[in-house]
């Protein structure tokens, strides 16, 4: 059995998966991999299967020490990883000497890092998942918010061979995202102003935003008398405008259902992009075409 | 019912937008049906007061090939009283903000207890958070607003009033409901395998504890 220790936790570090779809009809936010591709590379890297528990960390992440051989892979935002002090690669397995201590550090572009460890994780879960939801997570699932001093156990699996991503796949990150949308089920609620604002103007990612949605600086015009909408189902990726005008897009951790007029839907294949922006980045939306 | 995509990966099927618990019972009769037919691709589904999402992944199955196998499907029968479950929900009417529930629409303490009680109430959806029932009608003499600042913290079993709709709080949650009343039963029972009490559906009778 592999021990990894948590020497010191990042800012915020979770054990994510692929979540709980199936249990929205009882109100459980879907949770899991904010991004879920980076998520999924990670696992890949190290042979695991999707699903895996992945290490994300928020803006700066963890110092872990490896009790045992193991072999591990770093996707998602761009920081600088060091093992005993040498900078590693990232988008490729890591070979891990017993003892070596990974330090994940600070992110310098993008938001969220995924930590994949070859085996099989013991970890507690709760309908099928590590995933900590919003609310009780330190009884449900109280192994995935990880702590300083805290030890995972992973069952070790036999070595792969070295894989690698080429470096004109890894992802680019910049401060102004294009994120693809299409009309959510109260589009046409909206005026003509709201919507051409909408798909014109940029949006400032505001400090307020995290797993459960991203909170949008800049109001719309014209959306102080929107008709109520009797609660209905929000997705990760829903954009809902509440009555002060400032979009909210909703994320992994959100709430299944909500009250607010829905007037976009991000593209699936932008949740990850959106993922890994920052407070003060600046979003742009296009309708899918 | 009206069919339309929301996103590239879910189905909104749309009734006739108000709250009645016949469309209520004919959304959660469609869930069922979606359920049993497992169409391949079906990831899941979330029924409201009067519309049912259905997620789906769109490698297996395109949006359009989904709306045509749900329409040909049978109208489901809504389920009936008789086979629906009923629960008698034991409160504690010593809620923080009965005196100003009380105040709020004008009735004794005592009226808003009795209003409250020994009538049927509908579980219309599961929201808000896991395993919150949105239950209606509200007698209308109760009906008032969300507290103005909702609360950092509202313990679990409180029973709560919001606009037309009472709820049950599963957990320990913030929240802005009005909260007139604690049941010492588990809405939500972390260690169970199921862990909730209550589905759509469900008939709710509060009684005084």
């Amino acid at each position: 059995m592999l021990e990894v220790e948590i020497i010191s936790a990042g800012l915020f570090d979770t054990l994510q998966d692929e979540g709980r779809p199936g249990y929205q009809s009882q109100g459980v936010p879907l949770g899991g991999a904010m991004d879920r591709q980076s998520a999924a590379l990670a696992n890949q890297l190290v042979g695991n299967p999707l699903g895996t528990p992945v290490v994300e960390s928020t803006l700066l992440g963890p110092r872990l020490r490896f009790h045992g051989p193991a072999q591990i892979a770093l996707t998602g935002a761009m920081a600088r990883p060091t093992l005993n002090g040498q900078l590693i690669s990232r988008y490729t397995t890591v070979n891990v000497a017993p003892g070596a201590v990974l330090n994940i550090g600070g992110m310098q572009q993008g938001c969220r890092t995924y930590l994949a460890i070859r085996g099989d994780w013991q970890v507690q879960q709760w309908l099928g998942s590590c995933s900590p939801p919003p609310y009780q997570s330190e009884v449900l699932t109280p192994d995935s918010r990880l702590q300083s001093g805290q030890r995972l156990n992973i069952q070790n699996a036999p070595e792969i061979e070295i894989r690698q991503i080429p470096l004109k796949e890894h992802p680019v990150f910049s401060k102004t995202h294009k994120i693809s949308v299409f009309p959510g089920p109260e589009w046409a609620a909206f005026s003509n102003s709201a919507r051409s604002h909408f798909l014109s103007q940029p949006f400032t990612l505001s400090k307020d935003s995290n797993r459960m949605g991203l909170r949008l600086a800049e109001p719309l015009p014209e959306t102080e008398h929107l008709p109520g909408l009797l609660s209905s189902a929000v997705l990760p990726g829903t954009i809902q405008v509440p009555p002060s005008g400032q979009p909210i897009i909703l994320m992994a951790d959100a709430q299944t259902t909500g009250g607010y007029p829905r007037l976009a839907q991000v593209s699936t294949n932008d949740l990850p992009i959106l993922a890994q922006c920052r407070p003060g980045d600046q979003v742009q939306f296009r309708l899918h075409a | 019912m009206n069919i339309q995509p929301f996103g590239d990966r879910a189905l909104l099927i749309n009734w006739e937008q108000r709250i009645d618990p016949e469309l209520n019972a004919t959304v959660q009769a469609w869930q069922q049906a979606i359920e049993q037919a497992a169409i391949k691709g079906v990831a899941y589904s979330i029924p409201a007061y009067c519309s049912l999402t259905v997620v789906f992944n769109p490698l297996q199955i395109a949006f359009d090939t989904l709306a045509k196998k749900i329409q040909a499907l049978e109208t489901p029968e809504p389920a009936t009283k008789h086979t629906r479950r009923t629960l008698e929900i034991p409160v504690d009417y010593n809620g923080a903000d009965l005196p100003e529930v009380a105040q709020r629409t004008g009735l004794s303490e005592a009226e808003v207890i009795e209003l409250h009680t020994n009538r049927p109430y509908r579980v219309y959806l599961i929201g808000f958070l896991p395993g919150f029932p949105y239950l209606s009608p509200l007698p209308e003499a109760l009906h008032c607003p969300r507290k103005q600042t909702p609360r950092q913290s509202v313990p679990a079993g409180a029973v709560g009033l919001a606009g037309a709709q009472t709820g049950i709080y599963p957990f320990e949650a913030p929240g802005g409901w009005q909260i007139i009343g604690q049941t010492p039963l588990k809405v939500f029972d972390a260690e169970a395998q199921d862990p909730f009490l209550l589905r759509p559906g469900d008939t709710v009778i509060f009684k005084p504890a």
